[in-house]
């Protein structure tokens, strides 16, 4: 097995007007959890049928094990689908379900049905092979669905939303499991999702996608801490974004200049060059609030105008006293004297500033 | 599923292509003849290609075959605006005051005596119309009438045969139509003052209002085509157009002049369907 | 409202179910009543009950043969007729083909066309080409009549979630004919059935065409009627409450079997 399950080379597909894919590339390694996130819209679902087979692009190819699959129907290729709405077959039990893909391969009845109680045991739901798809629960169904499309051992297993229908505390349940159930099988899961959360609770890799173009792609860590684009910043989490002009740049130094005075600021991986305009992202924890001390850049005072409660802090939206266009969303301790109107001081550090290219 | 080339595929074609040619075969084909017969002329026992439009200008012309078509429209109207009358309020009383569990009870009986057989069915309302029927011998014994009532073999036995037809048919297509109304519309209704004529008038009406149209447009067409019931039923005093049009085929073997008056009972039909078409629509699920 | 005015509403609505159930069952129970009458006459007085018209029915050859070719011909056509259906909605459903519109429109034309009219048509065109009048020219008649139908049942009922369905089983390896008869068949299972007992009822029951295309061998509507020009004859009635006694049967025997799956989905 070569060590890239899935690669995709400059795959374009338009409908009509629409550009649902744009010179897309990505390659998905053997073995891996990776998820396609973005808005409705994005091409994340059309990529994933373009990988599936479903679709053949107008233009690329996809490559699985290394061998072209790009016009090669769904049934021929090494890859499964589990679709959002599950598909489950309604006339057939649990298991005449799960042991459909091996009767289409012509595997005998004892070896189908054996087979079908090891993934329904895999998935959690020994023992219900003789049940029909109306009398399960929807999480129960999203596991058949799971244990059909493993059930063929496909080396890449396409996952199109298939949390998207259960409500919110089953849905984390299932992040888990899944993420468990392709640690043990060790097959290359393609999962989609417009959940930020998810992406980064399940994904070892995450390819964040917006208007048919993959924006940023990298482990959930890379892409929240230090995100490529200006899209991918605002898309997953959130952040507060300063526009700003490079003065000048010297070695691994920038001299940036914003509205609210000028930061010294390390390149933290940016390519910005003298004269770019740029804008600075940063997230809600990394805002230094009340006494700037130390390595801590000064933004200047904003006052809070309001307050939402998330648990395990508070996120204060606040107007600065100065810039208009700059609206910090800062991360404020769970208990707290702070309220709407007060006004505090505001800092970070500058290795917290992610500075991204404004492409606006 | 798109393929990359303009590659023609048959594949898709062979599904449709069987009923298509079916169709074509013994529908439009068969419509085209007696489209083009309608212009030819019977001359003795032969069929002459005379192409003219003489068997049309004879509908005109010949007061009995325009009085056929008038007959027919008449009864058909007739029976149609009656059996929706009957109908409506029998089925709202199904869906409305027939406890639940009892409702498909309710209706199969209903539309039970939908399975005798259909040349049966006129047949049984002449048992039940003549002059030695049931309705007669009842009226006579119980003193009411001295004389039996010329019920059977009229036009009224002709649109009571058909009334008993389509009243079972649009009963259920109301209903259908009655049960498949979320209740919140008419809890809407209430909550926004209105009181139950007034809802029925507003919301329950014109939402149930293409699916009777439905059911008018099918009665139109049964009732407007069928043969069985004014022959059973109709007597000697006037005649229907399919009376007439099998008249032509059944003593005459005229079968230009049958098609003629058959082609212009189409058109009088495809004018009704431009009427309902808008209520008319063929959707999947 | 008050509690008279709601028990006076009910009145008025169960006097008027009772009195439209009447005019609905009234020739039904003349029917039947007058099968047993022990006389010559299916009219009043009903001089006493007896099996005789019953057993005039069965002894006649040529109402036993007619029932039979009404049912070859009813299920023959049915079978076509729903094939035919089947594949067309399909094909129509799922596949993007040209003018679908105009496809659908032309598949469900013969809906708007009265028998009488389709009868003829097909008369005049076997005419022409030599073909005999004969229980299978009917039969072609009535596969005109219920294609339309069973099409049209059929088409409603293929919704996008099936065709995501059928996609799925595709995705696992199902060739283009196992999804037909593995997954799409039996899933449309009720619509398939509703379509094909729809069409038996039709068929069985209908008239005209079979009066015009059929000669020596004829349905049993077409013989019933040669048997309704003798005039009143309470074997007429013993005929027609058998087969009304039959059909009820069936409906019945049928409401209780899809009730009963009804329950259990």
């Amino acid at each position: 097995m070569s060590a890239t399950a899935v690669d995709v080379k400059n795959v374009t597909h338009r409908y009509e007007a629409f550009t649902a894919l744009a010179d897309v590339s990505l390659t998905v390694p053997t073995g891996s959890y990776t998820v396609f996130l973005g808005p409705s819209g994005s091409g994340k679902t059309t990529l994933l049928s373009v990988i599936g087979g479903f679709l053949v692009p107008q233009a690329g190819s996809v490559l699985i094990n290394g061998a072209d699959m790009t016009a090669v129907p769904p049934a021929k290729r090494p890859t499964t689908t589990v679709f959002q709405d599950y598909a489950l077959f309604p006339h057939m039990t649990i298991g005449a379900n799960v042991a459909f893909g091996l009767r289409m391969r012509g595997i005998g009845s004892k070896e189908r049905m054996r087979r079908a109680h090891e993934m329904l045991e895999l998935v959690g739901l020994k023992g219900s092979e003789a049940k029909r798809p109306h009398e399960l629960s929807g999480g129960q169904r999203q596991r058949v669905a799971l244990a059909r499309a493993l059930a063929v051992e496909p080396s890449v297993l396409l996952l199109d939303e298939p949390l998207g229908a259960l409500d919110l505390k089953l849905r984390r349940q299932m992040q888990a499991e899944l993420k468990a159930i392709q640690r043990e099988v060790g097959t290359s899961f393609v999962h989609v999702t417009h959940d930020q959360e998810e992406a980064m609770a399940i994904g070892d890799t995450i390819v964040v996608m917006s208007h048919g173009r993959i924006e940023d792609m990298g482990t959930p860590e890379r892409v929240y801490l230090k995100p490529a684009t200006l899209f991918a910043a605002g898309f997953m989490g959130q952040s507060s974004f300063l526009k700003g002009k490079v003065r000048w740049r010297t070695g691994g130094r920038l001299d940036i200049e914003t509205p609210v005075g000028r930061l010294p600021l390390p390149l933290n991986g940016s390519g910005a060059d003298t004269g770019d305009d740029v804008v600075l992202s940063i997230r809600p924890e990394h805002f230094v609030v009340g006494a700037v001390e130390g390595a801590a850049l000064s933004l200047g005072s904003a006052t809070v105008e309001d307050m939402t409660f998330a648990g395990a802090h508070h996120l204060a939206v606040m107007r600065h006293e100065t810039v208009d266009s700059f609206r910090p969303m800062v991360q404020m301790p769970q208990t707290g004297e702070t309220t709407p109107g007060t006004t505090v001081a505001l800092g970070v550090l500058p290795e917290d500033v992610v500075i991204l290219k404004d492409d606006s | 599923m798109a393929a990359r080339g303009q590659r023609f595929d048959l594949g898709p074609w062979g599904f449709v292509a069987p009923a298509l040619l079916w169709t074509a075969a013994f529908f439009v084909a068969p419509f085209v003849v007696m489209a083009v017969v309608s212009l030819w002329e019977r001359i003795g026992t032969d069929l002459v290609a005379s192409w003219s439009f003489a068997n049309y200008l004879k509908f005109f012309e010949r007061g009995h075959f325009l009085e056929a078509m008038l007959n027919s429209l008449e009864v058909t109207v007739i029976v149609t605006v009656t059996s929706i009358l009957l109908a409506y309020p029998f089925a709202w009383i199904i869906a409305e005051k027939v406890p639940p569990r009892l409702q498909r009870m309710a209706l199969v009986l209903a539309i039970l005596p939908f399975w005798t057989s259909y040349v049966v069915r006129s047949y049984s309302w002449l048992l039940v119309l003549a002059n030695n029927g049931i309705i007669n011998e009842t009226l006579l014994s119980i003193g009411l009438i001295a004389e039996p009532l010329d019920l059977a073999n009229s036009r009224t036995a002709t649109v009571i045969g058909f009334v008993h037809f389509f009243v079972m048919l649009l009963t259920l297509t109301i209903y259908a139509n009655l049960v498949q109304l979320s209740p919140n519309y008419r809890k809407a209704a209430a909550d926004l003052g209105a009181g139950p004529l007034s809802t029925f008038w507003f919301v329950v009406l014109p939402l149930t209002l293409p699916g009777i149209m439905v059911g008018a447009f099918l009665t139109f067409v049964l009732c407007i085509g069928d043969y069985i019931t004014p022959q059973v039923l109709g007597g000697n005093n006037e005649l229907l157009m399919p009376q007439v049009i099998m008249l032509q085929i059944g003593r005459r073997a005229d079968f230009p002049t049958a098609s003629a008056l058959a082609i212009l009972l189409m058109i009088v039909v495809t004018i009704a369907y431009l009427g309902f078409a808008r209520w008319i629509r063929l959707e999947r699920a | 409202m008050t509690m008279r005015g709601t028990s006076w509403r009910t009145a008025a609505s169960a006097l008027y179910a009772v009195l439209v159930y009447g005019f609905i069952f009234l020739p039904v129970v003349v029917l039947v009543l007058f099968s047993f009458q022990d006389g010559r006459f299916p009219i009043p007085p009903f001089e006493g009950f007896s099996l005789r018209w019953y057993e005039a029915v069965l002894a006649d050859s040529r109402l036993m043969e007619a029932l039979a070719n009404s049912i070859v011909v009813a299920v023959g056509s049915s079978l076509v007729a729903v094939l035919l259906g089947f594949l067309a909605a399909y094909g129509l459903a799922r596949f993007a083909l040209p003018a679908k519109g105009v496809q659908r429109a032309l598949l469900t034309a013969p809906l708007t066309v009265s028998y009488l009219i389709i009868g003829m048509g097909l008369l005049i065109t076997f005419n022409f080409i030599g073909f005999p009048k004969s229980l299978l020219a009917a039969g072609i008649g009535h596969v005109v009549i219920n294609l339309p139908l069973c099409f049209a049942i059929i088409y409603s009922q293929m919704g996008d979630h099936q065709a995501n369905i059928e996609k799925a089983a595709r995705d696992l390896g199902a060739s283009e004919w196992q999804v037909i008869t593995l997954v799409t068949a039996p899933m449309l299972w009720p619509a398939l059935f509703a379509a094909f007992f729809l069409s038996m009822t039709f068929s069985w029951d209908e008239f005209i065409i079979s009066f015009l295309l059929t000669r020596f061998d004829v349905t049993l509507p077409v013989e019933i009627w040669s048997l309704l020009r003798s005039g009143l004859n309470p074997k007429t009635n013993a005929v027609g409450s058998l087969v009304f006694g039959i059909s009820a049967v069936l409906v019945v025997v049928l409401e209780l079997v899809v009730l009963r799956k009804g329950r259990r989905a």
